[in-house]
């Protein structure tokens, strides 16, 4: 059994995705090499064709058991010798333990993280948004006496914005470290936990525990999510949500001293307009895609344990030009894969070169355009208030608009 | 509607209606496709899942899971109506409608039911009277509901109602000022009716759909239709130029006289009035975009030659008698030229399929006006 062989089967199931015997053989090859996952969603398609199909059925039930992977299959074999021969030479692709700056594991929720080493200095680039970040943010919460002095409140939080995987997180994360303070984030998992649970009081027990750990950061990633416009609500436990988490920023029946509320979203356009009012997020800093000295950095990051050969760091930095964090993790992917392919049919191990990761370059194209689209239309029509004329200055940089 | 067995399928597909709410189909679509592979018989998940489809662009999927869920709640309004929908974006119009009639057979107390079978009606041109049924029985049913008044006026208009289509997107504007398609429903009808010199309505249109833009800067439909009413205002400064050249070409050769030499001047305070109008009722922000979209490298070609043609008819002022006709002539022809321009470039970006009889079929009876695209559904 080889690779090639799954691979024209997909192909052959994605031509006829009708044909229920093939995509049944199909999830019963995968069933049979230990690919659960991927032989259940095949079980699943036939299911959604033929929702009686009782072999998918009996798949499906196997797969939900632990049965061990067979290892016996030649395939299997053939790839686990591989990986044998590549051991030491090829560090692993997908290292789950290995968060990059993008995909830094959120924290189990109502458990907040003890203060990490990571700082601002950490995130490569970007100065911009590190000078806000400290002015906006960070000054007045060293010099309480300075912001008492001028008049100025400590309350309100601070909302990252910009295009999906682009750092927001891993910004947010290095700011709690700055702090010194401890990092409670609420994903979106947690959201959708929230909206079929007691959503109310799921997210005053969060508050209580931020409070009760302060200093604390509470990180709200995806915001949108938790806040979205009510108005685009039809569920009311996610509009009685929106207005639970009103009540808890704005600290009413508790004081929320050290507690500070970081949100991010790629759509800041979709949060409710109550939650950018003053005493709430009334801060929102613009995280654009890395700079050069930020994708330099990232690419550096990605290729730091892969096995290159004359790579030249500065042109390849340059072809990234608008590529997302994300993006650049999948540059140095793709290229990783590439020679691996290479090396494995040809039987001679390689190293990944230049001409791989421009190669990838060609194939992983800017994820952001359908974010700019839509931040062009913000930006040149629903910015009466001002509160995206960093994103319009980007914009008309890049005459986009 | 069947009940899901177990609790935590039930919290699975709760979360799946959650991403479905926020928009996040793909992965509403990865949570449904688990939760039906352990509960085939769960009709509801499929339906959230047809729903997913739906909202993704997935109107195969979304058709097979719809046709599963009719399989196991034939007795239920919504797999009918998801039914009507996937088949509607597949292009199946007859049997869109019949899955719709079927909707509103088994619950004839829903809306949604009768606002699915007004839109699957509107797409047959034979049944725009029984879509504005249709859509007055939605009305009717939930007077409070935004979608049932857009869907009123979108059948008003398909039965050249236009006042009460109007008031009916007025209406839903009334209800929810924030309703995209709404704006972009009403601007469409203003654009419509407004006539060739009427430059207020023409502003009021791209008014319209600047507010459609800001209520969903996802909508870009409306972004779409907010570039036609900078072209469609193009196109019309253009007739107004031609016909400024025709008279004036028309005085300057019957007549010598002072009044005829001044003609193509005075005239000029046509197109001119028009684009003052215009551009004066626009507001700071769009009159931006205006400004960039008419200096775009698309549309610069048309704004040349009608700046061409304005010269032209002022240089016929000033040149000698022989050559004003000739002047007056050349002006008409760039401003034709402009506006054939603007047409080739509109079938361009509307990709319609080469073809004499349908291109000419076009020329002689399709306005401008009615390229605006429809708004998404409500």
């Amino acid at each position: 059994m080889s690779d090639a062989l799954l691979d024209s089967l997909r192909a052959a199931v994605e031509a006829s995705p009708d044909d229920i015997p093939l995509r049944m053989h199909l999830a019963e090859l995968l069933a049979s090499l230990g690919m659960r996952d991927e032989a259940v969603r095949q079980a699943a398609a036939v299911l959604q064709r033929d929702s009686g199909n009782v072999s998918a059925l009996r798949l499906i039930g196997a797969g939900s058991a632990d049965a061990p992977p067979r290892q016996d299959d030649s395939a299997a074999e053939t790839l686990r010798r591989l990986d044998q021969e590549l051991d030491g030479l090829v560090p692993p692709m997908y290292v789950s333990s290995e968060a990059g700056p993008d995909d830094a594991s959120l924290g189990e929720a109502y458990d907040p993280e003890p203060a990490v080493g990571l700082r601002l200095a950490d995130v490569g680039g970007m100065e911009e948004v590190k000078a806000r970040l400290e002015a906006g943010f960070l000054a007045p919460l060293r010099n309480p006496e300075l912001v008492r002095l001028y008049g100025k409140s400590l309350q309100g939080g601070l909302l990252l914005y910009g295009p999906p995987g682009c750092g927001k997180t891993f910004i947010a994360r290095a700011l709690a470290g700055e702090m010194g303070a401890r990092f409670l984030a609420v994903g979106l998992a947690d959201v959708l936990d929230m909206y079929v649970g007691q959503s109310e009081r799921n997210l005053r027990d969060l508050f209580d525990t931020a409070r009760r750990s302060a200093p604390c950061v509470v990180f709200l990633d995806e915001v949108d999510a938790l806040g979205q416009k009510r108005t685009h609500l039809r569920n009311n436990a996610a509009r009685g949500t929106v207005n639970q988490l009103l009540s808890e920023m704005d600290g009413l029946e508790q004081n929320n001293e050290g507690v500070y509320v970081l949100g991010a979203t790629n759509h800041p356009w979709d949060v409710d307009v109550a939650l950018r009012r003053p005493g709430r997020f009334d801060r929102m800093v613009l995280v654009l895609p890395p700079d050069e000295p930020a994708r330099e950095a990232i690419l550096r990051y990605h290729l730091r344990d892969r096995p290159i050969a004359g790579v030249d760091l500065g042109k390849l930095v340059r072809l990234t030009d608008g590529y997302s964090g994300a993006d650049l993790a999948r540059v140095c992917e793709t290229a990783a894969e590439q020679a691996l392919l290479d090396s494995a049919r040809s039987g001679n191990v390689r190293m990944i070169e230049m001409s791989d990761l421009e190669a990838a370059v060609r194939d992983v194209r800017p994820s952001i355009g359908a974010w700019l689209e839509t931040a062009r239309n913000v930006a040149q029509f629903a910015n009466e208030d001002g509160a995206y004329d960093d994103l319009l200055a980007y914009l008309r940089k890049r005459r986009l608009v | 509607m069947t009940a899901s067995p177990g609790g935590a399928a039930s919290a699975d597909v709760e979360r799946a209606r959650a991403l479905c709410d926020l928009a996040r189909f793909g992965d509403a679509a990865q949570l449904l496709q688990r939760v039906v592979a352990a509960d085939p018989q769960n009709a509801r998940a499929w339906c959230l899942l047809a729903q997913a489809h739906l909202g993704g662009h997935e109107e195969s999927e979304a058709l097979r899971a719809s046709r599963t869920a009719l399989s196991l709640a034939p007795d239920d309004e919504w797999p009918h109506r998801l039914h009507s929908i996937a088949l509607g974006k597949l292009g199946r119009g007859e049997e869109s409608i019949a899955a719709a009639r079927s909707a509103a057979r088994v619950a004839p107390h829903s809306w949604q039911a009768f606002v699915q079978l007004a839109q699957a009606l509107l797409g047959d041109k034979s049944a725009h009277q029984e879509a504005l049924a249709a859509a007055e029985q939605a009305v009717a049913l939930a007077p409070h509901e935004a979608a049932t008044h857009i869907v009123l006026g979108m059948a008003a208009r398909a039965c050249k109602r236009h006042e009460e289509a109007d008031a009916a997107f007025r209406a839903a504007l009334a209800i929810d000022p924030q309703n995209s398609v709404a704006h972009n429903e009403l601007a469409r009808l203003r654009l419509r009716r407004s006539k060739l010199a009427g430059a207020t309505a023409l502003a009021d249109a791209a008014g319209g759909f600047t507010n459609a833009v800001r209520a969903n800067p996802r909508a870009d439909v409306s972004r779409r239709n907010l570039d036609l009413v900078v072209r469609v205002f193009l196109a019309r400064v253009s007739y107004l130029i031609f016909l400024d050249a025709y008279l004036a070409g028309r005085g300057l050769a019957g007549s010598g006289s002072v009044a005829a030499r001044l003609a193509p001047v005075v005239l000029l305070a046509v197109p001119a009035r028009f684009a003052w109008r215009f551009v004066r009722r626009l507001s700071p922000d769009l009159r931006r975009h205006v400004r960039r979209v008419l200096l775009s490298r698309a549309l610069l070609i048309p704004a040349v030659l009608q700046a061409a043609a304005i010269a032209l008819l002022l240089a016929a002022v000033v040149v000698p008698r022989d050559a004003r006709s000739f002047a007056a002539g050349a002006a008409a022809a760039a401003a034709a030229v402009a506006r054939l321009y603007l047409f080739v470039y509109a079938q361009r970006r509307s990709r319609v399929r080469p073809g004499l009889r349908r291109f000419v079929s076009r020329v002689l009876r399709r306005r401008s006006a009615a390229d605006a695209n429809p708004g998404s559904e409500g």
